[in-house]
């Protein structure tokens, strides 16, 4: 089976690797570009503790092939912080005990940064909508919910250009 | 887990996939959003030689109207469609039936098409468009070709569409004033599937009766099933508490549900019952 050469951009920065076509996403990130803080939960597009943002759009990387991602650009829980200054909504997290284990925490923290920035100021029910792809088995969600307000707060106070990223958020 | 091998291709054109579909035959598959198709090859329930990646023809991805439909390109993503700021209250189950398919994320990347072909009788999509009257445009070899909804499933995970077709459009019909529809969803405890779906579209005249009338459901068959009988025994009169009642109770024999963890056959007859009333009275509303 032949291999593919693909280039991914993940978090600003370019990787070029020749992949099997049946390599995940998840993996790449993972194994190819070692970048450890996406998770595998499930591996069954059930949990979203590997949810990236990719094009713009949060997905969950275990269900999307390596070389779907071809050419394209994608963030990770890695590339929410600028300058060693965490992303609001990781202060949020932190603030509001938005975790316990951690184990689903970057997948809430990618969805909800995705959410947040087609959404400045979601209500609770459009949060609790956005994450049902996530699932947590600790905190029982009320403190990641009032994380992703408090976020949502900072950040329109903040009103902080450095924040925009240069990708286009869709849907 | 990971897929066994294949050989993966990213054709930019709709006649460069087809040539590929062509030339590989039952070996090959399209990819589109993936977010089916992966699941059962990552779990191994099936395995695939070639895979047809058809998510880089940008000529299959848009969002437009005519006078008689909304017509939707086939990888257009579920979110896209479902952030469509255009249904109005002719098109308003659609916003409903696409807000709940699985969840935000599986919406960002599975598309509208592959929701229509997968073919599992749990996708949402097919049964709005069998409510409708909708079609999809087939594209193949031998050129385009226009399939009913109602027509397109034979089995589970079986339609009429050729390992060597595309569905390249999904046309949603508009039915125009006095019409509007909804979708409602008796999910499953755990999941995002349900139980029973149904997918309720009417219109009416200026007196009131009833002129057009189109319902399907999900989940109670091994096909998406347009309730035929019941659809039609509405058409031509007043809708009345009795009359829902009379199609409702047709509507439950029309279905061919099994037993499962999730209910007995005669639970289920009886859900897709009500689900009928409800979506009935539901629509009305909407008007
Ligand atoms: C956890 C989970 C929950 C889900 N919940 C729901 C739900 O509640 N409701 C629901 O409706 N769906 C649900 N889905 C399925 C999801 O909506 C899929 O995205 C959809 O069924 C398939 O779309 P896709 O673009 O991802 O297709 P793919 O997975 O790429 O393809 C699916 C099949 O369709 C074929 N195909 C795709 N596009 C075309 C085309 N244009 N022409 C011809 N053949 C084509 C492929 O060859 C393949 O056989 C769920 C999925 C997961 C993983
Ligand atoms: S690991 Fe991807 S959804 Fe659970
Ligand atoms: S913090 Fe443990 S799973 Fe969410």
């Amino acid at each position: 089976m032949a291999k593919k050469d693909v280039n991914i951009t993940i978090n600003g920065k370019e990787y070029s690797s020749k992949v099997e076509p049946r390599l995940l996403l998840v993996h790449f990130i993972r194994d190819v570009a070692g970048l450890t803080g996406t998770h595998v939960g499930c591996d069954t597009s059930n949990c979203g503790a590997c949810t990236v943002v990719l094009d713009g759009k949060a997905v969950k990387s275990c269900t999307v092939l390596a070389v779907q991602a071809d050419n394209k650009r994608i963030t990770t829980v890695e590339g929410l912080a600028r300058n060693g200054k965490l992303h609001p909504v990781q202060e949020a997290f932190v603030d509001k005990h938005g975790l316990q284990c951690g184990y689903c925490t970057s997948g809430m923290l990618m969805t909800s940064f995705w959410l947040l920035q087609k959404n400045h100021n979601p209500t609770e029910k459009e949060i609790r909508e956005a994450l049902s792809g996530n699932l947590c088995r600790c905190t029982g969600y009320e403190n990641i919910v009032k994380a992703v307000k408090e976020a949502a707060k900072e950040i329109s106070a903040e009103q902080n250009k450095d924040l925009v990223r240069e990708e286009p958020i869709e849907a | 887990m990971r897929p066994t091998e294949f050989d993966y291709f990213a054709p930019g054109t709709l006649e460069e996939a087809i040539g590929l579909l062509k030339k590989y035959d039952d070996e090959a598959k399209v990819l589109a959003g993936g977010q089916s198709l992966l699941p059962l090859l990552k779990s191994r329930v099936t395995s695939i030689p070639y895979l047809v990646d058809i998510g880089n023809i940008d000529s299959l991805t848009y969002i437009t109207k005519n006078d008689r439909a909304l017509l939707v390109g086939s990888t257009t993503k579920v979110s896209a469609l479902e952030n469509y700021r255009n249904f109005g209250k002719n098109l308003a189950i659609l916003k409903e039936a696409t807000a709940s398919i699985a969840d935000p994320l599986i919406r960002n990347m599975g598309t509208v098409g592959g929701n229509i072909a997968h073919g599992d009788p749990g996708n949402d999509l097919p049964a709005v468009l069998m409510a409708l009257d909708g079609s999809v445009t087939v594209t193949g070899p031998e050129g385009q070709r226009h399939v009913r909804a109602r027509d397109l499933y034979l089995d589970s995970y079986t339609t009429v569409v050729k390992s060597n077709e595309i569905i390249t459009e999904v046309q949603f019909p508009d039915w125009g004033t006095r019409s509007s529809g909804t979708y409602i969803k008796f999910k499953k405890p755990a999941g995002d599937f349900s139980i029973a779906a149904i997918a309720i579209q009417l219109k009416v005249n200026k007196d009131g009766l009833c002129e057009k009338f189109g319902s399907a459901v999900a989940s109670v068959g091994p096909t998406p099933i347009y309730l035929k009988r019941s659809s039609e025994a509405m058409v031509g009169s007043k809708i009345t508490p009795m009359a829902m009642e009379k199609a409702a109770e047709e509507a439950a024999g029309e279905i061919s549900p099994t037993a499962d963890r999730d209910g007995t056959v005669d639970q289920k007859r009886d859900l897709v019952r009500k689900l009928f009333i409800e979506g009935t009275r539901k629509s009305l509303r909407k008007l």
